[in-house]
C-alpha cells in the first residue's frame, strides 16, 4: 500500500505506465497495454516496509527499557525540531501565479456526514482527517527523474522543473520499520511516519524539509483534487462493473445478469478491451473540483462537499484543483504556518447575549453558505418564496419593449 | 454405576436478564437499573436516542467522526426541543418551506420508522389525507424543522410499522387538530397492543411470513398462491436464535454510557455559561 501510494503519485493522476484501458483520444480509440492494477510493490522503488523486526524476541528487560527511553527521547527531540523548523520558515498569504504548483496533504477518509446550507438544502460531505502531516524530503527534478520510470518529461514539463516533495502522515512506532525507512525521517528531523505520499511542486512553492503541514493549507471555499484507491469490490459481473442492463426477468432462464453477446461471427474472436466480468475497483482515481465547506482546526478535519474515491479509512492525497475557474487565486504560499495565525485572528469582541462563547466550541471555519448548528432554525420569508416562484403564471406573458 | 439423581446439584448460571417466571432475579435486575439512574443514566437510552448509537456497519465507526457529529447534534438540540418519541407515537412536525415563504408547514402522523445514526437520522410520519396515504420522511437534524411535538407518547408492538401501507386506512388516520395528550412523568411508556387488520391482497410484502406482531391474522387473508408457495419460501425465522447477530449490529453498553456522559457534560457546560436551561438527556419514564 505504502509503496504503491508513492509510485502512483509521482507519476501523477494521468499515469502513463499504468494506462491500460481503452481511452478515447479525439475520436480515435487506442488500446493501451498493461495491467489495470498491481497488488505487488513496484520494482523500481526501494523497499520501504519490509523485514519487520520481531520486537521483544531475545531482548532482555533492561534493553527493552533502554530502547523505549531512546525512542521517547528521539520522538521528543524530533517533534521539537520539526516545530522549530515550521516556526522559522517564511510564509505569506498572497496571489498564487498560474504556473506554480503547491504541495498537497495526505489525508484519511473517516466518514460522510450531511450538512445543510442556509437555503435549507442538504449536502453530503466527506470528512477527511489530516493526521500529523510533515514534509519528509524534497528532491530536485534532476535527481528524482533518473531513479523514476516516468522519465524526464514529468520532471521538466511545460510548467517548468518540478520538485518532488514527499509528505508523511501519522506518527508510528519506529520499531516496526527498517533502518533505511527510518533514516529518511531522521534526516528531516521528524518522527517516523506511517503513510507517505509525493507531490510535484514548482520551485516557488517549495516548503522546507521537516515542516509541519496544517489543515489550513487549504481554505474554506477552495476547490481541491482528491486522489486515491477506489473501493476493492473484487470479482464482479458485467452489470455491476460496467453498468450493463442484464437480460429480461421473464422468459429467460439463468441469464438474468449475464452480459450477452461478446462479438461477431466474422473474424470469430473477441476484440481486446471487450467489457466483461472481472476485478472491479482498487484503482487509482482522481476526482477534481470538490469544494471545501468547513474546516475544523482543532481536530484537523476537512469537510469536502461530495464524495472522494475509496472506502472509509483509506488514505488520499489532496491537492489544489487545477481547473481554470476553480483554481486557487490567492492563499498561503508555500504552505500554512503558525506565523500566519496572528493575521487570521479577528479582534476580540464582547460576547453577546445568547451567543455560545468560543471557548465551548471547536475552532472552525465555515463556508458562508453553510448552516451552523449553533444558530437557530432556518425561517424563510415571503421574499424567498417570490424569488423562487418565477413568472406570475396568472398573467399573460408579455415581451418587454425596449425604449 | 448407578448414581441417584437427587445428589446432582443443579447450578443456575448467573445472568443479567430476567423474566417473569423468576421474580427474584427480576428484582435484582431492578436494583441494577436504579444504580444507573443514580448516575443520571437512562436505561432506555437506545430506544429514546437511536440517533446517538453507533453505526451497525463496523467500517463506519470512527471515534473522531462520531465526536464531531455528536457536537453538531447536541448544538442543534440546544436550539430546537426534540422530544422523546417512539415508533408508534403520534408526532407533529412544523417545518418551514422556501416555496411557502413565511407560512409554516405542519404535518401530523404516526411515526412508522426511525432509521440511521448520527446526523443522518431519519423518521417517517404517516397519515391519511383525503383517503390517500401520505408518508413524509424527515431528517431529524434538518435545520428547516421549526418544531417537533409528540401528541401521543406510546409504543406499538413492532419497531417498524411498514405494514400500515397495506392496513385499512382507519389505522393510519389522525386528526391534524388533535389535542396533545400529556404523559404523566415517571410512568412507563404505554405499549399500544393494537393489532391492525390488513386490506385484501395484493400486499407490498408477504406479511403472512413476516414476524410482525401488530398484524391480526395474516394467514387467512393471504392468497392461495402464496400459501401454496410457503414450503418453497426461504423463511429466516432462525435469526432470533442468532445470539451474536445483535452484538454485530448494535452499539455496546460502554458506548451508550460514554455518550450519555458526554451529553451530560455538554448540558452542564451550556447551563454554566447561562445560555439555556434546556435539558437534552431526559426520559419520560425515569423522570425524577
Amino acid at each position: 500500500m505504502l509503496r504503491s501510494l508513492v509510485s502512483s503519485v509521482t507519476t501523477g493522476p494521468t499515469s502513463e505506465w499504468a494506462g491500460r484501458i481503452l481511452i478515447a483520444n479525439s475520436g480515435l480509440i487506442s488500446q493501451q497495454r498493461g495491467r489495470r492494477r498491481t497488488l505487488t510493490p513496484v520494482p523500481w522503488l526501494p523497499p520501504v516496509k519490509e523485514n519487520i523486526p520481531k520486537t521483544g524476541v531475545g531482548m532482555s528487560q533492561g534493553t527493552k527499557n533502554l530502547l523505549e527511553q531512546v525512542i521517547e527521547k528521539e520522538t521528543l527531540a524530533n517533534s521539537t525540531f520539526a516545530h522549530q523548523s515550521s516556526q522559522e520558515t517564511s510564509v505569506t498569504i498572497g496571489d498564487i501565479p498560474e504556473t506554480s504548483r503547491r504541495v498537497g496533504l495526505v489525508v484519511r477518509k473517516i466518514g460522510m456526514l450531511p450538512q445543510w446550507t442556509n437555503e435549507g438544502t442538504r449536502i453530503l460531505c466527506t470528512v477527511l482527517e489530516v493526521n500529523e502531516n510533515h514534509v519528509v524530503s524534497i528532491t530536485s527534478p534532476e535527481m528524482w527523474y533518473k531513479s523514476s520510470a516516468v522519465g524526464k518529461r514529468k520532471a521538466f514539463n511545460r510548467h517548468g522543473p518540478m520538485w518532488r516533495v514527499t509528505v508523511g502522515a501519522g506518527n508510528d512506532d519506529p520499531t516496526k520499520y527498517t533502518l533505511a525507512y527510518r533514516r529518511q525521517f531522521a534526516k528531516a528531523g521528524i518522527p517516523t511516519k506511517e503513510k507517505l505520499g509525493c507531490f510535484l511542486v514548482t520551485e516557488d512553492a517549495l516548503p522546507t524539509a521537516g515542516q509541519a503541514l496544517d489543515a489550513r493549507h487549504f481554505g474554506v471555499g477552495q476547490y481541491i483534487t482528491a486522489t486515491g484507491k477506489t473501493i476493492d469490490w473484487g470479482f464482479q459481473g458485467g452489470m455491476h462493473r460496467w453498468g450493463m442492463r442484464g437480460q429480461p426477468t421473464r422468459r429467460t432462464t439463468k441469464s438474468h445478469r449475464r452480459i450477452g453477446s461478446v462479438g461477431s461471427v466474422g473474424d470469430a474472436r473477441i476484440w481486446p478491451g471487450k467489457r466483461m466480468p472481472g476485478h472491479m475497483g482498487y484503482e487509482w482515481r482522481t476526482v477534481s473540483g470538490l469544494e471545501i465547506v468547513r474546516i475544523n482546526v482543532d481536530k484537523q478535519v476537512i469537510y469536502v462537499k461530495g464524495s472522494v474515491p475509496g472506502d472509509i479509512g483509506e488514505t488520499l492525497l489532496l491537492k489544489d484543483c487545477l481547473q481554470e475557474e476553480k483554481r486557487l487565486k490567492s492563499g498561503p504560499m508555500p504552505t500554512w504556518a503558525p506565523s500566519l495565525e496572528t493575521i487570521d485572528e479577528e479582534q476580540e469582541t464582547e460576547p453577546e447575549e445568547g451567543v455560545v462563547p468560543k471557548s465551548l466550541l471547536f475552532n472552525e471555519k465555515f463556508s458562508p453558505k453553510l448552516f451552523r448548528f449553533t444558530s437557530p432554525s432556518i425561517v424563510f420569508t415571503d421574499a424567498d418564496a417570490k424569488k423562487t416562484a418565477g413568472r406570475d403564471k396568472t398573467k399573460a406573458k408579455i415581451a418587454k419593449v425596449k425604449k | 454405576m448407578f448414581r441417584p439423581a437427587a445428589r446432582e446439584v443443579v447450578r443456575i448460571p448467573s445472568r443479567f436478564f430476567s423474566c417473569k417466571s423468576e421474580p427474584v432475579r427480576a428484582a435484582t435486575s431492578k436494583k441494577q437499573a436504579t444504580k444507573e439512574e443514580i448516575a443520571g443514566l437512562i436505561p432506555a437510552f437506545p430506544e429514546i436516542y437511536p440517533d446517538f448509537l453507533q453505526s451497525p456497519v463496523w467500517n463506519r465507526r470512527n471515534a473522531l467522526k462520531e465526536e464531531l457529529e455528536r457536537q453538531d447534534m447536541l448544538e442543534r438540540r440546544m436550539n430546537i426541543d426534540i422530544p422523546e418519541f417512539y415508533v408508534g407515537s403520534i408526532v407533529a412536525v412544523t417545518s418551514s418551506d422556501k416555496n411557502l415563504g413565511s407560512k409554516d408547514h405542519r404535518f401530523v402522523g404516526i411515526c412508522i420508522r426511525r432509521e440511521k445514526e448520527g446526523l443522518l437520522h431519519q423518521f417517517t410520519l404517516r397519515n391519511t389525507i383525503e383517503n390517500i396515504g401520505v408518508e413524509v420522511l424527515y431528517d431529524l437534524y434538518n435545520p428547516t424543522i421549526k418544531k417537533i411535538e409528540t401528541l401521543k407518547l406510546e409504543k406499538r408492538l413492532d419497531s417498524d410499522l411498514g405494514y400500515l401501507v397495506d392496513a385499512l386506512p382507519e389505522y393510519s388516520t389522525f386528526d391534524f387538530h388533535m389535542e396533545p395528550q400529556a404523559h404523566p412523568a415517571g410512568t412507563p411508556i404505554p405499549v399500544n397492543e393494537l393489532k391492525v387488520k390488513l386490506k385484501n391482497p395484493p400486499w407490498t410484502r408477504r406479511w403472512e411470513i413476516s414476524s410482525c406482531r401488530g398484524i391480526e391474522d395474516t394467514w387467512t387473508q393471504a392468497t392461495p398462491w402464496y400459501k401454496r408457495k410457503l414450503h418453497k419460501t426461504l423463511v429466516n425465522d432462525y435469526e432470533k436464535y442468532d445470539l451474536i447477530a445483535n452484538y454485530r449490529t448494535s452499539s455496546t453498553k460502554e458506548h451508550e454510557i460514554y455518550v450519555q456522559a458526554q451529553m451530560q457534560k455538554f448540558e452542564k457546560e451550556r447551563h454554566a455559561a447561562g445560555l439555556t436551561r434546556r435539558r437534552i438527556l431526559k426520559s419520560a419514564a425515569s423522570y425524577k
